[in-house]
């Protein structure tokens, strides 16, 4: 599906520049504590419509057939650890921290995806809090065992951020990837 | 083998580095965008009025360009007269702050020169007011910089007025540093200007560091508590200075040297 393809790129893309961005000096520090996960969004939105990724490309790498097997779920975990180090070079943290988690994330979506096919969007929208609140306290004790950073609300501001914008996906992925498949 | 290992991950990192930079100009452009719009739409009176005043400014400074050419030379003599070595002024390259980390916790900034710019880690950067931080990573041309206020950083500095000695360190918020472990009987007062002391071979001597703004003893410690407001904007826009450290360039200029020597010979 050529169309899923694109949406997903530009998605990524917009995701990398959204999670560099600065507000100016003007704004004040603590909104910078609510931005949201950007990339970690828009990975769950690639998992979870993973089936969906039908083109040449998607195809050669990962799936031959129309299943999401256990084939698939390894190179798909290789993948996006590879993209968690271009991520870290791009935020200056330590190398692999954002591949870890990723991978984890990308695991757990994978591993359970008949059970969460099946869940709400409020149901969804917890399922986001907890991964990106473990994934944040997996963070941010990996920043103070290796660059002395001090512990800080971060973790459940960000995670209250991104499952505030969790519907506005659901509704854009619906909008351009029509309702999500079931393999 | 370790090394081996250790080298071609920093060469990943250098690499993936290298790659980051269009995602920032894209994160800076709305930035960039209103500069050029503020300059196409700003009033052409006071331009000029700018100018007139840069002018002037530019005068100022060459004048006292002047002053500080003969006073250096007057140094380098004295210094020789002493025996010790000769220092050399600095070359600086200017670069443009083109990105933040997005975490808050982070003090950093993101610089537009790299390695083919002659840049490399440990390099100080300051800006018109004083000391901002030093070179962390480095890729082809773009590099990361840790601010003083990091957590992680301290600086060797002195007092202006008395010479003392000491260790100044960032708590992670822009516009406080702090003193550590100077006993109470030190001679610091609110508004001592604390500068660079040059010791430690990475920042040069003499660049201001911060202002004194508050001191405190207790009885529980016996160190004193003093804050430090830092000179430097720490901001998020605009342009520094990347200065190589004062090693370095006793280093290049012993070359340059030597390259003269065999030359006249």
């Amino acid at each position: 599906m050529r169309e899923a393809g694109l949406f997903m790129t530009v998605l990524v893309l917009l995701s990398l520049v959204l999670s560099v961005f600065h507000l100016p000096d003007s704004f004040a520090d603590w909104i910078s504590y609510w931005r949201p996960q950007w990339l970690l969004l828009a990975l769950v939105l690639w998992v979870q419509r993973i089936p969906q990724f039908r083109g040449a490309l998607f195809m050669n790498l990962f799936a031959k057939n129309t299943m999401v097997d256990g084939t698939t779920t390894r190179r798909v975990l290789v993948l996006v650890w590879l993209f968690g180090f271009y991520v870290d070079a791009l935020l200056g943290d330590p190398f692999g921290l954002n591949g870890a988690i990723f991978a984890s994330i990308t695991f757990y979506l994978l591993r359970f995806k008949d059970r969460l096919h099946l869940q709400t969007l409020s149901q969804q929208m917890i399922m986001i809090f907890m991964m990106v609140f473990l994934g944040e306290i997996f963070r941010a004790s990996v920043l103070a065992a290796a660059l002395n950073q001090a512990w800080d609300l971060q973790p459940v501001t960000l995670a209250v951020s991104s499952m505030l914008l969790w519907p506005f996906y659901h509704w854009i992925a619906r909008r351009f990837l029509g309702a999500s498949p079931r393999n | 083998m370790e090394n081996d290992v250790e080298g071609s991950l920093l060469s990943l990192r250098q690499t993936l580095l290298f790659l980051t930079g269009p995602v920032y100009s894209i994160a800076q452009s709305p930035y960039a965008v209103s500069g050029t719009v503020s300059d196409i739409t700003e009033d052409r009176q006071f331009l000029l009025q700018q100018r007139d005043q840069l002018n002037a400014q530019v005068l100022e400074m060459k004048e006292e360009q002047l002053r500080v050419r003969y006073l250096q030379a007057e140094n380098a003599r004295l210094r020789q007269l002493l025996g010790s070595k000769v220092q050399l002024p600095s070359r600086a390259t200017i670069a443009e702050i083109i990105g933040v980390p997005p975490n808050p916790q982070r003090s950093a900034v993101i610089l537009d020169k790299g390695k083919v710019d002659g840049i490399a880690p440990g390099y100080a950067v300051v800006d018109a007011l004083g000391l901002i931080g030093q070179v962390t990573e480095v890729s082809r041309n773009i590099s990361w910089v840790l601010l003083i206020s990091d957590r992680n950083h301290a600086i060797p500095a002195r007092i202006n007025r008395t010479g003392v000695r000491m260790i100044v360190g960032g708590i992670g918020s822009h516009d406080r540093l702090v003193v550590e472990d100077l006993p109470v009987s030190t001679d610091l007062r609110e508004g001592d200007l604390i500068e660079t002391s040059g010791l430690g071979g990475r920042f040069p001597v003499g660049y201001p560091v911060g202002l004194v703004s508050s001191l405190e003893s207790t009885q529980a410690s016996p160190y004193l508590q003093a804050a430090i407001t830092p000179s430097a904007a720490l901001l998020k826009e605009g342009h520094v200075l990347i200065i190589p450290p004062p090693m370095e360039e006793k280093a290049s200029a012993v070359e340059q040297s030597t390259d003269t020597d065999e030359g006249e010979s």
